[in-house]
């Protein structure tokens, strides 16, 4: 191992809130998601080895497959128990802090409910590139495509994620 | 990397977003794990892992420092703020109060490793703060059993599952090793070894299962076990830890 490759810990400290932030929005339910940030970390410690051996991987690539397929076992789980919803709970809010996080939560459980509708190689793209911030290099690495599908992913997601707001404002409007 | 011109903008800071969507964007790139929450993950993924696997290289030596009372400390305490965030009404993100964001960080490692704290405060830099009412939250007595780490602070389980999670029979495993008590743990580990023959974390139970039978005297069964382990496993992080269990490959 040389000297500048990031031990396990570093990887850890370094990397936990994007893999986080990668579950929860690639299905995670908020309640599950601390468990399933330590399957990710375990499974990643397990095969840290053979990631550092791997001389141009780019760590947070390995970790999101690794989160990837941790998020779609526990989305398979929630639709055998249809859990899917009332995730995040609602709050009485007592104050204008509160009413600011209800508001936070629905509008992250709207994004997630439509994200859902997504399969999963548009809404690894969408969340990448729209969500962690990443430049479409980066994302078209981390999700083993060429740049140039890596944009039509995210033409396709957007489009999707556009037509189901357009949809809900609808819906909201007609109320 | 330097933006091109032609270069795809992303929506959030695109100003013809959508005010919803714009909204709903906002919201989920500013989620992130809280202070109280990462102690948590921080504590049991410590459990999990070989010691020392979370400390810092400059710390390694000291690995006992993350040793099993500020893992338990840490644990308890952050499933107290968890709770107390919880009733108080969840995480609000992007507060800013430093004084609660502060006192949160200093309530959940109470009397944690400098490789704690320092992960810690690395990470506390995230974006999200939650609401504790400060650091007065009573802190569990360690000498008691503690409630296992999975789901704090959110609602309750639409509906109990019949077998525990994976993570809290190896939790489970782990604290009993922690307080001597090597027969709980090696009951955990068979309680994992039914519900998940092949689980995630069937190596894990591995470990425990081999550490409690040593603990217990039952060596032959010990070594038996590392054996099937070594075969199953070949080339796992545990190993090492396997061998100087059992005395050898």
């Amino acid at each position: 191992m040389s000297a500048k490759k990031l031990t396990f810990a570093d990887a850890y400290a370094q990397e936990v809130t994007f893999v986080w932030r990668s579950l929860r929005r690639m299905g995670v339910p908020a309640r599950n998601v601390e468990d399933a940030c330590q399957e990710t970390f375990v499974v990643a410690h397990r095969k840290y080895a053979e990631f550092e051996v791997l001389s141009d991987g780019s760590l947070r690539g390995w970790l999101f497959a690794i989160a990837m397929r941790v998020a779609a076992d526990y989305r398979k789980r929630a639709h055998v128990r249809r859990e899917v919803f009332a995730d995040e709970p609602i709050d009485v809010p007592n104050s204008e802090r509160a009413t600011a996080a209800v508001a936070e939560k629905q509008a992250r459980a709207l994004l997630d409910g439509i994200l859902d509708g997504l399969d999963e190689e548009k809404r690894a793209v969408f969340v990448l590139f729209e969500l962690q911030q990443l430049p479409m290099s980066e994302v078209a690495t981390i999700v083993g495509c060429p740049v140039a599908t890596a944009y039509s992913r995210l033409q396709a997601a957007r489009e999707r994620v556009a037509e189901a707001i357009a949809r809900i404002q609808a819906a909201e409007g007609r109320r | 990397m330097t933006k091109q011109p032609s270069e795809l903008q992303p929506l959030l800071d695109d100003p013809t977003t959508p005010g919803p969507l714009a909204d709903a964007l906002r919201a989920a790139a500013n989620d992130g794990p809280s202070p109280a929450e990462i102690a948590r993950l921080t504590a049991s993924l410590g459990a999990a892992l070989p010691t020392g696997a979370l400390a810092p290289r400059s710390l390694a030596t000291g690995a006992k420092t993350f040793g099993a009372k500020a893992v338990a400390a840490m644990v308890g305490a952050g499933i107290a703020a968890g709770v107390v965030a919880g009733v108080v009404g969840s995480r609000l993100v992007g507060t800013g109060d430093p004084e609660i964001q502060s006192g949160e960080t200093t309530a959940a490692l109470p009397s944690a490793s400098a490789a704690a704290s320092a992960s810690a405060s690395a990470l506390s830099s995230s974006s999200s703060a939650p609401l504790a009412p400060s650091a007065s939250a009573p802190l569990p007595d360690p000498s008691r059993p503690l409630p296992v780490a999975t789901v704090t602070g959110t609602a309750p389980l639409p509906a109990n599952p019949p077998v525990p999670s994976e993570t809290a029979l190896l939790d489970r495993g782990h604290q009993a090793l922690r307080s001597q008590n090597p027969a709980a743990a090696l009951a955990a580990a068979e309680e994992h070894a039914r519900a998940y023959p092949r689980g995630t974390f069937a190596q894990e139970r591995e470990v425990i299962a081999i550490e409690a039978l040593v603990a217990l005297g039952r060596r032959p069964e010990a070594a038996k076990r590392a054996g099937r382990f070594r075969a199953a496993f070949p080339g796992s992080a545990h190993q090492a830890r396997i061998d100087s269990l059992v005395g050898g490959p």
